[in-house]
């Protein structure tokens, strides 16, 4: 019923609010804006159109009154009137309950309160300036204001309200209005939607420089978004600007390409879309970069209806890229540069290295850079070239390890050893260390080395770290030196030997040469005056002098024989206890001096030897028993068989015995003790007594206690040993 | 007559210094050591002792020096005989006061030359 007067309510309101385009909008809020929009044309201003008209003909139609409470009983909007003069309601129909749950008779209690209670407190002054223009109103003009009622559940409602002064006082004064709510709160949560969308999707456009457009093919009507004017650098208040300005703002060289693909995406039926970079020239001066995207739609034939597309600003991203691509440039030119120097650099180390690498080979000493933390050695020079063996060298640079260090230093050097490298590791830096020490090498022979050493580098404690070591072999400028000082020293002991030779001879030869002189010249001057016994005894006396200095010079001939190692034995066999009694009788014989007691075997001791150079020996022993023994003391000679295939000769005086320091001696030609005073001696019967000895393989020792007495013992095999 | 002391460790060689001595004169007294030597001078004081220099027990320098020592042998002269070629020998014989040195082996008639000689020229 309330579609038939659907054309008078369409004056009354205005259609245009509604004329928006709704495909702009989500999909949900098209459809409630639809429906909102339905109902409307359906309801509202249909019935509103009805119940105006009823109401102006309320005076004249009673019967009208009527109908219209029904009307408005029945009608889901809320129609009241409103005494101005009173400033209360004075009629709700039952909208009142629908729309805010309240009953017209509660409303009536309200009173004058009704609006202050009812009304959003934000809405108050728009709804008073409304009351307050129907107050003043002089005509029948229709009011609208929105606004917000407190439902009873104490939510809000807006309300789309529409009044007009309907009563007047007889001087003409509106007395009281008519008005219609119509509960809009769906449309405004819409439009508010609507809105906030809208602006949420310009500002996502504005922020990410992006907007979008649409071209009709047919007219060729562009339309932009407000993101569009942004990234374009247009004003968004002065609408869609012509296709010929928008080209003006596009780089030159870039003009012809957008035409182009925008032909092409026209004509080219297999790809929907299309996408190029552009360069605008932003008013604000600066070059942008454009990235450009487009796509065309089609219509139900299958014609392209439209073009649609999006412009992106990626200046930034362009610019940054660039920036990049410079820094990259820059960097791989400095690398490249880096790079040239650096290889110049290691060609020049490379080269110096080979050198110091030539150099050291050629060196014939161990060189070596020692870690003392790993215990390794980082470098040495080409081993090849070093005249220590590999083992050796190892062992050499074993010097340097404290704890390895007694292995190889040979025992007399160890302390040294350690005090050496303790400096060496205490030495300021650059100081080289160096010191000779014998070592002992893999073969067990000994060799002598000169290690120079000096820290190479410290830690960030100041302890060494690594130990730059050089190693030099001085065996053999070591063993030369020693051959030097041996043969120097040999040549001194040479030397004293010849003085004591002379020295010997002259007063061992003088004497007996003088009794010779002395005894000739007796006989030849006082010929007459001696009797026959004299001369004769004089002649004697020649004789034996004789004797005693060919003896004396068969010694001398004997020992230097013996120790050229020219003499060989002239072996027999006889009785060692015989020999050794007849030189006892003769000694008996000739000297007062001492007594010798002999102690021997009762079985002949038969030896198989040169009994002449036994003979000499025995005497020899004897001899120097009984010239150097103290008045009133013995002389004991003992011979024993030992281990039944030796003989053990002892002879034991209590005599002046032998100082110390003469003792190395004793066994060397001409050496006399330095205590034997005026004893005369040629100094070489022990030397021909060990020769003798040791030519039949025997041994012989001797102990002896200055003041004391002297023990001569010999040992010696009884035959020679038998080589088959 | 003159009495010499001979003073000399090789017996042979005592023997044929004494043995000339006493054909040319000399009253003479010997000793084989200067231990020996010193007794027999302190007891005989004889005019000359003719000495030999390495001897047993007290050599001819010691000797000497003890002569010296002793007042009743102070000024008796003394003649070295020695097997010592050396001038240092010699020097220390002159600086010890000997009137003359002779070096083995010499002749025998030299020696008695010699002491001809000084008594000769003493008196």
């Amino acid at each position: 019923m309330f579609t038939l007067c659907s054309a008078t309510v369409a004056t009354l309101l205005n259609k245009d609010e509604l004329q928006m385009d709704l495909r702009e909008l989500p999909l949900d809020v098209q459809q409630k804006l639809s429906a909102i929009s339905a109902r409307r044309s359906m309801s509202e201003q249909d019935v509103l159109a009805q119940l105006i008209d009823a109401a102006h003909q309320e005076d004249e139609i009673t019967v009208g009154e009527q109908f219209f409470r029904i009307m408005a009983e029945s009608a889901p909007i809320l129609f009241y009137v409103y005494d101005l003069l009173a400033d209360r309601n004075v009629y709700a129909n039952t909208g009142l309950v629908q729309i805010l749950g309240l009953s017209p008779e509660e409303l009536q209690v309200l009173a004058s309160d009704a609006v202050p209670t009812l009304v959003h407190p934000d809405d108050l002054p728009a709804l008073a300036a409304s009351i307050s223009r129907l107050r003043h109103a002089e005509t029948d003009q229709l009011y609208e204001v929105d606004y917000r009622l407190r439902h009873r559940d104490g939510s809000y409602r807006w309300v789309h309200d529409r009044a007009r002064v309907f009563r007047r006082t007889e001087t003409g004064q509106p007395w009281q209005i008519i008005g219609a709510a119509f509960d809009i709160t769906e449309r405004r949560q819409a439009e508010d939607a609507l809105a906030s969308s809208q602006a949420m999707l310009d500002q996502a456009q504005r922020v990410a420089g992006i907007g979008h457009w649409e071209m009709n093919v047919e007219d060729g009507a562009l339309k932009w978004s407000s993101g569009m004017h942004a990234v374009m650098g247009f004003d968004p208040r002065q609408g869609t600007p012509p296709l010929n300005v928008i080209l003006e703002r596009v780089h030159p060289d870039d003009r012809a390409i957008m035409p182009q693909t925008l032909d092409q995406l026209l004509q080219q039926v297999d790809s929907q879309q299309a996408g190029l970079v552009w360069r605008l020239l932003h008013p604000d001066g600066r070059l942008r970069y454009i990235e450009g995207r487009a796509e065309r739609i089609l219509d139900a034939t299958g014609r392209v209806e439209k073009l649609i597309g999006t412009n992106l600003d990626i200046t930034d991203r362009i610019e940054a890229s660039m920036a990049l691509q410079r820094l990259n440039d820059d960097l791989e030119a400095r690398v490249r540069a880096r790079t040239a120097e650096l290889e110049v650099a290691n060609a020049q180390l490379q080269q110096s290295r080979a050198f110091i690498e030539k150099v050291a080979a050629m060196v014939p000493s161990l060189i070596y850079v020692f870690d003392l933390l790993t215990q390794e050695v980082i470098y040495t020079n080409d081993a090849r070239a070093v005249k220590l063996d590999a083992e050796l060298m190892r062992q050499a640079m074993s010097l340097d390890l404290v704890q390895q260090a007694n292995d190889y230093v040979t025992e007399n050097d160890q302390a040294r050893a350690m005090d050496y490298i303790t400096r060496m590791l205490q030495a300021p830096d650059g100081d080289l260390i160096s010191e000779e020490f014998k070592i002992t090498d893999v073969s067990g022979g000994t060799r002598w080395v000169v290690t120079h050493n000096m820290v190479l580098s410290r830690d960030a404690n100041g302890q060494a770290r690594q130990i730059l070591g050089v190693v030099e072999d001085v065996t053999e400028s070591r063993l030369a030196r020693e051959d030097l000082k041996r043969a120097l020293a040999h040549e001194r002991q040479i030397n004293v030997l010849k003085s004591r030779i002379v020295l010997t001879t002259s007063h061992e030869f003088r004497t007996p040469l003088s009794i010779i002189s002395t005894s000739a010249q007796l006989i030849e001057t006082y010929y007459d005056q001696l009797t026959e016994a004299r001369r004769r005894a004089h002649l004697k006396k020649i004789r034996a002098q004789v004797d005693h200095m060919t003896q004396l010079l068969e010694d001398i001939l004997l020992v230097g024989r013996l120790e050229a190692g020219v003499v060989s034995i002239k072996a027999e066999r006889f009785d060692f206890c015989e020999l050794l009694r007849e030189v006892i009788d003769d000694f008996r014989a000739q000297t007062s001096q001492g007594v010798i007691h002999a102690q021997l075997p009762d079985a002949p001791l038969v030896v198989e030897a040169d009994r002449k150079l036994w003979q000499q020996v025995v005497v020899n022993l004897i001899s120097n028993a009984v010239k150097y023994s103290l008045e009133h003391t013995t002389v004991q000679v003992r011979l024993t068989l030992k281990d039944d295939n030796h003989l053990h000769l002892q002879v034991q005086d209590a005599g002046i015995g032998i100082p110390q320091d003469d003792q190395p001696y004793l066994f060397q030609a001409f050496h006399r003790a330095s205590n034997v005073g005026s004893i005369s001696g040629s100094g070489l019967g022990l030397a021909i007594t060990r020769q003798a000895v040791e030519l039949h393989r025997g041994s012989i020792s001797i102990q002896s206690s200055e003041g004391e007495g002297t023990i001569v013992q010999v040992v010696a095999p009884l035959a020679p040993e038998r080589s088959s | 007559m003159h009495s010499i002391l001979v003073i000399e460790d090789n017996t042979d060689l005592l023997e044929n210094i004494l043995e000339v001595l006493e054909i040319n004169g000399y009253t003479v007294h010997s000793a084989i050591d200067g231990r020996d030597g010193l007794a027999k001078a302190k007891a005989h004081t004889p005019d000359l002792v003719v000495t030999d220099l390495v001897m047993p027990y007290m050599d001819g320098f010691t000797f000497m020096e003890r002569l010296q020592a002793e007042s009743s042998t102070q000024k008796t002269p003394v003649i070295l005989v020695t097997a010592h070629a050396g001038d240092e020998a010699r020097e220390r014989g002159a600086a010890l006061g000997a009137v003359a040195y002779i070096t083995k082996p010499f002749e025998i008639e030299d020696l008695v030359i010699l002491i001809n000689n000084y008594f000769s020229g003493k008196s």
